[in-house]
């Protein structure tokens, strides 16, 4: 979050203290594997886990901050077309669509074109008088309305079959778009090799309670640091359908294969954006561009946060496999990382129930090193979060962190046995 | 493709990792050694880890309890008036013997473990070290009442881990005997395995001084394949699983079995090379050695001499040879004897409770004289036939024994006593035994059959009838009551109005009492004992 005037001198103290703090973290973790970890990890798999992911986690603070933005070309203005598929969400609608008039960029150079996808409430209602009320201040908008629900991915289809302009950009019905978002979204795109651009997304509703400042974390992390690294190598694995920019020319190359889209025999339900982005990286490029700002509501209760997570984890899963069939062929750094993220992710479970359940129960050896180790992880992040945020509710937001992965971890084994049902499980 | 490679950032980022790694490298450094600092370090979180679990699992929850028992319970004078010491000496030590975490009957689990010891506290005993003991028994000390040694066979790492904090709470110390050759094989740094702990943890325990060491053999502790005792160099047959100590080895250069001094030799350079591998490398004195596999020569194949070779052998390396006792064994505790060199441990079982535990001590403990019974506890030992406790002391011959005995534990340093018994007798000669020490050592017996009272003196395998005159007692089945007295030798064995003398040569100067009830066949000797009184004399 960047402030106009400068830091002042206490601040700069305490941001100096913070770094240290962050460094001195980084030195602890590297002595205490050295001091401990093959002592305590006679096993193989074990060891190889407990070093990767520290050189896996490490790596991504490393990349994110050899992370190049790319700067604004001011003869390149592209035309934009924003994309909204949505369904009963008569309460933010009408900001979301509103706001694509204030955007820097020329008016007659943006379209949008927004689909009702079945909502049984005031959706429609709030979709035209957002229409009328922008009409004029953009080139074309268009509203497009479905009686019966046919899911996001038709909506996004829809709308990318109906625009006529370069870049399509996605924004989810509960997101809202900062009006320097499109120009910092199509500068990338100057680049013939980049398909898709990933905007940064920071959560609306971040003061509601502690989940929700638990998820600004989050967000904040997955953006500025995991898709910053993946962005070093055009890798980016999702570019979320809250705010994200497409190349149009390149999207038409594949998009109605995409809209059927089949895994073990059904058609994919959700996780769009992921399979989307993974369409567009077979031949092309995808960036995240930090400067792009959006906001997106997020799930403030706890069953809808976990639902949300399981259909996340099912699409990665799915996605993941995907993606792992062809990155090895665009790039071998960046395939190393991937395929060392991929065996993380699945071990992490495993290593999970030996640390707090297996080795408890049969060895009476407490989940001491485990569970601390994977606070002070979350800490390294709780502290960058807070060097560029300012959030003082920061350390809060690390111990639910903490406490949030660890009584959701069962959820990656979980969509993998379930990754068949392609039910949404909520909205 | 978006690298972002300006000298600024490649400048700060190899600055950093300069910086780390120049402050992370005398972890390095000590880690590429394999020097003492990594093993130290891996040996703090262990036992950190160790302490933690024994802090939040047992200490804390017990301690809470405790409180919330103190509140809950009214005043409970048996609460308070027990522990406080009398300042009373000891007349006998035992010695338990544990291994580590439970893994068979004779491995209780941890929690028992700590219950075992908290009961243990909690009824007034302490530990004393194994130089206190030494003291103790060779007469030079006196050590207070309730004192116990404790010990833990074959140095495992889950034994010093689990237990240390514990004794560390309890300010308690504790002898562990460590199998040379598998701690630190040829002397070196690593064990054979993780199950048992390394030279660093070793002298950490010396170092903590609540642990001491002592040996537990070299290679004694491993199975062998051992030639029976009729082979020859054309006939050789082998047992595997056999056991070092009790065992001739056979010399496959010379196609024989080993001799006398060369098992001997064998043996000695084990004993002692054990022995001096700890004295030298922890500067410690090692003066006790516990037999590898509780075999001080009875489990033998093909040398029927080793346990006596064994008793005149393993003297010479170690003043002290600890075994496991086993009940009817005479008294499980120890006295002091500047002769003793055999000492008893009682291994407590996994499944004892606290309660069991403090009893076996408790029962351990010498009985003064008078002593009279009408009720019978589990001091009274048995190893023969079925025993059942109460108001009555039932003797049963079980289906395949023909009779039962039981010994009553405590009493081995009684010296000249006169003994009355009152027993319900169904069937079977029912006998007085007196100056009883161990299994294998010479006893009295005075035995009161249907018709004839005899005076008798028994070894392990020999029974002499000394004396004997006929009597008339009321028909079986009837109760009867009948006494054995002895003064030094001699001893006086007396029935409705008939005595048997005579004077016993070769008997312990001192021992305990105990009963027996037999027939020739199986099943049918049954004798309760309702009243039972001995006085000195």
């Amino acid at each position: 979050m960047s402030t106009l005037t400068p830091p002042s001198r206490k601040q700069k103290a305490v941001d100096l203290g913070l770094w240290l703090a962050f460094f001195g973290i980084i030195y602890l973790i590297i002595l205490f594997k050295i001091g401990t970890g093959s002592y305590l990890n006679h096993n193989v798999f074990f060891g190889v886990y407990s070093i990767a992911i520290v050189f896996y986690i490490f790596s991504r603070f490393l990349f994110s901050y050899l992370h190049r933005t790319v700067p604004i070309v001011g003869n390149y203005e592209p035309s934009v077309a924003f994309v909204v598929p949505a369904k009963n969400e008569e309460d933010n609608i009408y900001e979301t669509i509103t706001r694509f008039s204030a955007v820097d960029n020329p008016a007659e150079k943006v379209e949008v074109i927004v689909v009702n996808d079945g909502s049984t409430d005031g959706t429609l209602k709030e979709m035209q008088r957002a229409a009328a009320d922008i009409t004029g201040k953009v080139r074309r908008v268009e509203v497009v309305d479905w009686q019966v629900n046919r899911g996001k991915r038709h909506g996004m289809h829809e709308g990318v079959k109906r625009s006529t302009h370069d870049i399509v950009i996605f924004i989810d019905s509960d997101s809202f778009i900062e009006p320097s978002c499109v120009r910092h979204l199509v500068k990338y795109f100057t680049d013939p090799r980049i398909g898709a651009v990933s905007g940064h997304t920071d959560v609306y509703n971040k003061n509601t309670n502690t989940l929700t400042k638990m998820q600004n974390l989050r967000y904040y992390i997955a953006f500025t640091i995991y898709k910053a690294a993946e962005s070093i190598f055009g890798i980016v694995t999702c570019c979320p359908g809250c705010c994200s920019a497409y190349r149009k020319a390149y999207l038409d190359e594949f998009i109605d294969e995409w809209l059927h889209q089949m895994f073990l025999g059904k058609e994919c339900t959700f996780g769009d954006d992921r399979s989307l982005t993974n369409f567009m990286l077979r031949k092309y490029w995808a960036a995240y561009s930090k400067e792009a700002k959006a906001y997106t509501v997020v799930p403030d209760t706890f069953g809808k946060y976990m639902k949300q997570q399981q259909r996340w984890k099912k699409s990665w899963v799915r996605e993941t496999f995907i993606a792992a069939s062809f990155i090895w062929r665009k790039d071998p750094a960046a395939a190393l990382f991937f395929y060392a993220y991929v065996f993380l992710a699945f071990a992490s479970p495993v290593v999970f129930v030996h640390a707090v359940l297996w080795n408890p129960i049969f060895y009476g050896i407490l989940p001491i090193v485990y569970l601390v180790g994977l606070f002070i992880m979350l800490m390294l992040h709780g502290i960058y979060y807070r060097i560029y945020t300012q959030d003082r509710r920061w350390f809060f937001a690390v111990i639910s962190y903490w406490f949030y992965s660890v009584i959701l971890m069962w959820q990656l084994p979980w969509a993998f046995v379930t990754i068949a049902d392609t039910r949404w499980g909520t909205r | 493709m978006l690298f972002d490679f300006s000298t600024k950032k490649i400048v700060f980022v190899v600055i950093l990792t300069m910086i780390l790694s120049l402050a992370a490298s005398p972890a390095l450094f000590a880690k590429s050694l394999g020097s003492d600092h990594a093993a130290a370090l891996a040996e703090l979180v262990s036992r950190k880890k160790a302490e933690f679990s024994y802090w939040a699992f047992y200490k804390l929850p017990s301690t809470i309890g405790n409180s919330l028992a103190g509140v809950l319970a009214f005043r409970d004078p048996a609460a308070t008036a027990t522990t406080t010491s009398s300042g009373a000496r000891a007349i006998n030590v035992p010695v338990l013997v544990y291994h580590g975490e439970g893994d068979a009957p004779t491995s209780p689990p941890t929690p028992a473990f700590i219950r075992h010891m908290y009961a243990l506290k909690k009824a007034g005993w302490h530990t004393i070290t194994m130089e206190q003991f030494e003291g103790f028994m060779k007469g030079r000390i006196q050590v207070p009442d309730k004192s116990f040694v404790l010990t833990f066979d074959d140095g495992r790492r889950d034994a010093f881990y689990a237990t240390d904090p514990v004794l560390k709470d309890l300010g308690y110390t504790a002898v562990m005997f460590v199998i040379t050759g598998f701690s630190m094989p040829d002397g070196g740094d690593k064990p054979i395995s993780d199950f048992y702990v390394s030279k660093a943890e070793l002298a950490s325990m010396v170092q903590s001084g609540r642990w001491e060491l002592e040996s537990h053999g070299e290679q004694d502790h491993r199975l062998y394949e051992i030639p029976t005792a009729t082979s020859t160099a054309g006939n050789l047959t082998t047992v595997k699983g056999e056991h070092f100590l009790s065992n001739f080895f056979w010399l496959p250069d010379t196609q024989r079995l080993e001799t006398e001094e060369e098992f001997t030799a064998r043996v000695t350079h084990d004993l002692a090379f054990s022995k001096k591998i700890l004295e030298d490398t922890f500067h410690i004195r090692v003066n006790a050695f516990a037999y590898p596999l509780n075999d001080f020569g009875q489990d033998t194949i093909n040398n029927p001499q080793s346990t006596s070779i064994l008793a005149r052998v393993v003297p010479q390396v170690y003043p002290f040879a600890f075994y496991q006792t086993w009940p009817g064994n005479g008294d499980s505790a120890n006295y002091p004897d500047p002769n003793a060199y055999f000492l008893n441990r009682i291994e407590p079982n996994a499944s004892w409770s606290s309660d069991e535990l403090i009893a076996a001590l408790e029962s351990a403990r010498i009985k003064p004289l008078p002593y009279d019974a009408t009720t019978f506890g589990r001091d009274w030992n048995s190893n023969w036939g079925a025993v059942a406790y109460g108001s009555k002391l039932m003797l049963d011959a079980s289906e395949d024994s023909t009779g039962a005995s039981a010994f009553l534990n405590g009493t081995q340093s009684w010296k000249n006593y006169a003994v009355t018994a009152t027993a319900a007798i169904q069937s079977g000669t029912f006998s007085l035994i007196s100056r009883y020490t161990k299994n294998d050592a010479p006893y009295v017996v005075c035995a009161f059959s249907e018709d004839r009272i005899y005076l008798e003196r028994h070894t392990g395998t020999v029974l002499t009838k000394l004396a004997s005159s006929p009597y008339n007692p009321p028909k079986l089945p009837s109760s009867r009551t009948v006494s054995m007295t002895i003064e030094d030798g001699d001893t006086t064995c007396s029935g409705y109005g008939v005595s048997v003398h005579a004077y016993v040569p070769d008997i312990p100067a001192r021992g305990g009492i105990g009963a027996t009830v037999w027939t020739p066949g199986f099943g049918n000797a049954h004798a309760a004992i309702s009243r039972l009184h001995v006085e000195s004399r």
